[in-house]
């Protein structure tokens, strides 16, 4: 005889190993703080990529009005300059990064942590019918 | 009217539960085409990838990936036009695309799609409507992905509108043809004044629909396009750019009236689409469909019916649609957490079951629950 209340309980993990389980699972394998950082690392090779493509931009822009002023370019202040807006751009992004990836985890952690619960009540069902089943009792 | 709007609302609900999946695999097809196509039509110039034909087989595929493959081919799609027309205009494009994907679109790749449709928009002449959409769906969010697409749209049309001007360049003087676009695409002060205004009317939108009063999302639309009609107007006259204020107003009439119906069809209706899954334990296979439960309110119908047989002893037969009830509802804890254990089992009693999982240990590993009743890790 099948278990509607068991049935319910499977069908609402199978749906949400379907659809959340894909993106919650993998961030499991990790502990908050080396999600975190590992992001946060990527993101800090992906801001400096991106500062050096804009940059090319705005050299290639640029580039008549540099050549003719080469020799008169106060160097050091734009050395600055680029480090000031280097420095700037990876701290908003670290940032950024930081508060998304640790509020992707916590959502994750919520969906796993209920994910775990139903498999537990799955489980403890279970046993319960192997009990009645062993007993010899009828459901 | 109002009722009425309400039923068919309702309906679309109905006919989407039973059909959603087939309803988001053509709809995900209909998009793609349209951006490829569009793309093809604008900078294609004979090229391969314009054939109408090479753009709906790629559609079809499309179909069936998720919707940010569509806006990375669409991408690459422009991109590999672009080359065809002019390496500079391309290698400009590519970096500014890859700049956004770097900074912006790997913390909301879900708004993706808004860099694809404002250039559909655009094209189709309803682009006060992407601001409206923006606010009222992803909020502060999306206003990345508009300024990404108005540069994208203003690209793809510098390179139609100039096309013979920027194959004609003189390929040895890269950095000349390179000042040559970015001072008519990048410096393009039209294209900077609608990015601003997008950006404004996406937060003014967001913020009057997260207010606590009745018909915020009502109040939002409208002043949401006011306010964008009203900023384009002063900063064209300001910076002297010619525009047409009548199509203007007209194109935010439109965009009013094409929010608020989005709104009411779309944006306050849960779609949920029947779920196909299946699953077994020790004893059966479950083949497994859930439907959503909606009420779909018709009007009651009776109907009666004269058995001539039996001579005129009517048989009165009420018909109506209404709730569906579940007759285990009773049985049926909502908070699915609550519910019991269906048997006489301690918590305690948990021989075979690996607690440590996850965070504990760093590793998940989900029990497959056999004869032997082992709990295996993993399956």
């Amino acid at each position: 005889m099948i278990n509607k209340t068991k049935v319910r309980l499977m069908t609402r993990t199978a749906m949400y190993e379907t659809h959340s389980a894909s993106e919650d699972l993998p961030k499991a394998k990790y502990y908050r703080g080396d999600y975190i950082g590992l992001n946060v690392w990527i993101t800090a090779i992906a801001t400096t990529v991106a500062y050096i493509l804009m940059l090319i931009l705005v050299i290639a822009v640029n580039f008549e009005e540099i050549i003719e002023n080469i020799t008169r370019i106060n160097y050091p202040v734009i050395i600055g300059m680029l480090i000031t807006v280097y420095v700037a751009m990876m701290a908003l992004s670290l940032i950024a990064a930081y508060i998304v990836y640790n509020y992707r985890y916590s959502k994750a952690e919520d969906g796993i942590n209920r994910y775990r619960r139903w498999l537990h009540k799955i489980f403890l069902m279970n046993k319960a019918d192997r009990k009645r089943n062993s007993g010899g009792g009828t459901l | 009217m109002i009722a009425k709007l309400i039923e068919i609302k309702d309906k679309i609900s109905a006919f989407y539960a039973k059909a959603g999946v087939i309803i988001n695999h053509v709809l995900t097809f209909v998009f793609a085409f349209l951006s490829l196509f569009y793309v093809g039509k604008q900078i294609g110039f004979g090229s391969v990838l314009s054939n109408p034909l090479i753009c709906f087989a790629v559609a079809l595929v499309l179909a069936f990936l998720p919707v940010n493959a569509t806006v990375v081919v669409t991408s690459l799609f422009v991109i590999i036009n672009l080359f065809s027309l002019s390496i500079e205009l391309a290698i400009i494009a590519t970096i500014i695309l890859l700049v956004a994907y770097l900074v912006y679109f790997r913390f909301a790749p879900k708004t993706g799609i808004l860099l694809i449709m404002t250039p559909l928009l655009f094209y189709i002449k309803m682009p006060y409507l992407l601001p409206i959409v923006a606010g009222l769906t992803v909020g502060l969010s999306g206003i990345i992905p508009l300024i990404c697409g108005t540069f994208l749209f203003y690209v793809i049309n510098f390179g139609a509108s100039y096309s013979n001007a920027i194959t004609t360049l003189d390929l040895d003087n890269i950095i000349q043809n390179v000042t040559f676009i970015f001072d008519n695409v990048i410096k393009n002060t039209q294209m900077i004044i609608i990015m601003v205004t997008f950006s404004v009317t996406v937060l003014v939108v967001y913020l009057i629909r997260k207010l606590s009063v009745k018909y915020s999302w009502m109040i939002a639309i409208i002043a949401g396009c006011v306010m964008d009609a009203m900023i384009q107007m002063i900063a064209f006259t300001a910076f002297g750019i010619e525009f047409n204020a009548l199509n203007m107003i007209l194109g935010h009439v439109v965009a009013i009236i094409a929010g608020l119906l989005m709104h009411l069809f779309l944006f306050s209706v849960d779609y949920s689409a029947t779920e196909y899954v299946q699953f077994e334990d020790n004893d059966y296979y479950y083949y497994v469909k859930a439907v959503p439960k909606m009420s779909v309110s018709s009007k009651n119908v009776t109907v009666k019916t004269i058995n001539s047989r039996t001579g005129s002893t009517g048989f009165v037969h009420t018909e109506s649609g209404g709730q569906i009830n579940d007759e285990d509802d009773d049985q049926f804890d909502p908070d699915i957490d609550e519910m019991s254990d269906d048997g006489a089992v301690s918590d305690a009693n948990t021989e075979g079951y690996d607690e440590n999982l996850m965070f504990e240990t760093g590793e998940f590993k989900r029990p497959v629950y056999t004869k032997d009743n082992n709990a295996d890790g993993g399956r």
